[in-house]
């Protein structure tokens, strides 16, 4: 396109995004970078201290069990949680009666603030006012003791997970507008051909959903490397360490302790596990996909 | 044989319908039990979490709307979700034209910052920016939080609006250069006007992701200058420890606007979400 004064226009036109992705993503990112080598704390400034941070969160138990935890959170997320989700739209694809209600009632807990799930379940699973009581009771079990689910060490990991892996509606959502791509000539042809429905599901559906199942595991997996509202709403990583994870870790460090060198080495930690991830699964799902990507 | 696959179909449906009204009633339960829960009484709450309430009493949003400012946290959210969405669709509309039809020096090194910032978690920059935005004076104010997530919303509208300008075709920019027009008046009143679609995706994406954002307006705010709604949340966390009722009441409110909005742009934030992923 022969435009006059081009130049102008492109500077014009990108720099105003540029300048607000500099400070908000550039700058940080410079900085927690620089800082993680740091000692600095809310009442110091940044002083250069080679890999002490790194040192230390390495030795310190909780450390330790909030990278694991987050792992195995990543890993039910994006092979639990993405399933469910890929099972519903296969339920759904064939359009049973009732089959929008379902789909709008169950993306709901996906559009409502994370953290007004985090307090529903607070209240949900009280051992006073909660379900749990009547629940147990209908099962015929009478206890004076009612578990606290967020509370008790025993359950409180489980509780929490519950919290977001049953809720796939938005992973469902993508599998149905993928589903809904594929051309229908090549139902109709295994129809034709005799195909069952579960045959036509397992050998044509499915195989076209690689690269989408890709995209779906790396989102859940973003998403549990930065899972905080729900957890800060409900058990806060506790009790002890049992639903620490990497963000609330550094949020603790960051306002309890005060100590940004360490919540920074923290940050640089949690970058470096999401991009690994994020490389991982791409080499996992999407090799073939390279021509598609560019359109 | 015959008699026997018409059994296994019947199961099959019947196991269907267990699975989508379970996982209906997993969705929606909890909410639908706060809401009625939020209009027992105190007392009601603490004898028997599965009765109905005695009355259709509205105390408990009396006193939701007593303790906490509540109407003053929605106005925050409306004014700092408004404009950080309409920062975002301007920039994002203005940036992604560019990348979209002309090729120069810095274009690779744009896309690559902005992919690479797609997948930032956000805990590993707050500090930071906790620091910077306390240097500017814009910690705990409205503009400090719509800098944020104006710039949060960019990542994926960049890929969702460039991809959507490609649809377009260069035909009718053409021929307006033929015509004389300038470059401003090419993209006001040609390209934007087709452009519309995709600015309405990146416009409902931005508003969903930032009405329900929690961990910047955490970070970032102490006072109730520019508590958003999801915020509010917390502070009710603290001062309703023990008057639950109130907290029904805060939560069926936080969580009831949101619904309303998806039920009837239903369609559209659908589209607008599978966009976001597969784009984005």
């Amino acid at each position: 396109m022969k435009v006059k004064n081009k130049g102008v226009w492109i500077v014009l036109f990108t720099t105003p995004c540029m300048i607000l992705f500099a400070i908000v993503y550039a700058a940080p990112i410079v900085t927690v970078l620089y800082t993680s080598f740091c000692k600095y704390t809310t009442f110091s400034r940044p002083e250069f201290s080679g890999i002490k941070n790194f040192a230390q969160i390495l030795g310190d138990k909780d450390f330790l069990v909030s990278i694991k935890n987050t792992l195995i959170w990543v890993l039910l997320q994006s092979t639990f949680h993405v399933t469910l989700g890929l099972v519903m739209a296969l339920v759904l694809r064939r359009k049973p009666k009732g089959w929008k209600i379902v789909r709008t009632a169950y993306m709901i807990p996906n559009i409502i603030p994370t953290a007004a799930t985090g307090v529903m379940f607070t209240l949900l699973l009280n051992p006073s006012f909660g379900v749990v009581k009547p629940f147990l009771e209908t099962l015929g079990i009478h206890t004076d003791q009612v578990p606290n689910l967020f509370g008790n060490s025993k359950y409180a990991f489980w509780t929490v997970t519950v919290t977001w892996m049953l809720y796939s509606g938005f992973n469902t959502i993508i599998f149905l507008a993928e589903m809904g791509a594929i051309d229908k000539e090549i139902y109709e042809a295994a129809r034709v051909d005799g195909a069952r429905p579960w045959q036509v599901d397992r050998y044509i559906t499915l195989p076209l959903m690689r690269n989408i199942f890709g995209t779906c595991v790396t989102l859940a997996s973003v998403a549990m490397v930065s899972q905080f509202d729900i957890i800060y709403m409900t058990t806060k990583g506790g009790p002890g360490n049992t639903t620490l994870n990497l963000p609330i870790y550094l949020y603790k460090a960051a306002t309890l302790e005060n100590n940004y060198g360490k919540a920074n080495a923290v940050g640089v930690v949690q970058i470096v596990i999401g991009l690994i991830l994020v490389l991982a699964i791409q080499r996992l799902f999407m090799e073939r996909e390279e021509g598609r990507r560019k359109k | 044989m015959e008699k026997s696959s018409a059994v296994s179909v019947i199961s099959a449906k019947i196991v269907k319908y267990i699975f989508m009204i379970f996982f209906s009633l997993i969705a929606t339960g909890p909410i639908v039990w706060a809401f009625i829960s939020s209009f027992k009484t105190y007392a009601e709450i603490n004898s028997s979490a599965l009765s109905w309430p005695s009355s259709f009493h509205l105390d408990n949003y009396r006193a939701a709307f007593q303790y906490a400012p509540i109407a003053k946290y929605f106005l925050n959210s409306v004014i700092i979700v408004g404009t950080s969405v309409l920062v975002t669709v301007a920039l994002v509309a203005m940036c992604s034209y560019i990348i979209s039809r002309f090729e120069f020096k810095m274009k690779t090194v744009i896309i690559l910052l902005i992919s690479a910032s797609l997948m930032l978690p956000a805990q590993a920059i707050s500090q930071p920016l906790f620091a910077i935005f306390q240097k500017l004076g814009i910690f705990d104010t409205k503009a400090g939080l719509i800098i944020v997530y104006s710039a949060m919303g960019i990542p994926m509208s960049f890929f969702v609006m460039t991809s959507y300008y490609k649809t377009i075709s260069t035909a009718l920019e053409e021929s307006a250069y033929i015509d004389g027009a300038t470059f401003l008046q090419t993209f006001w009143h040609i390209i934007l006007p087709l452009a519309k679609p995709g600015l309405v995706t990146v416009a409902l994406l931005q508003f969903i992701n930032t009405w329900n954002e929690f961990y910047f307006a955490l970070m970032l705010t102490s006072g109730d200058t520019a508590r958003t709604i999801p915020i509010a949340l917390n502070y009710y966390m603290g001062t309703f420890a023990n008057n639950y009722s109130a907290l029904f009441a805060a939560v069926v409110m936080t969580v009831l606007p949101t619904i309303f909005v998806f039920i009837i742009l239903q369609r559209q934030v659908m589209e607008s979400l599978t966009a976001g992923a597969v784009k984005g």
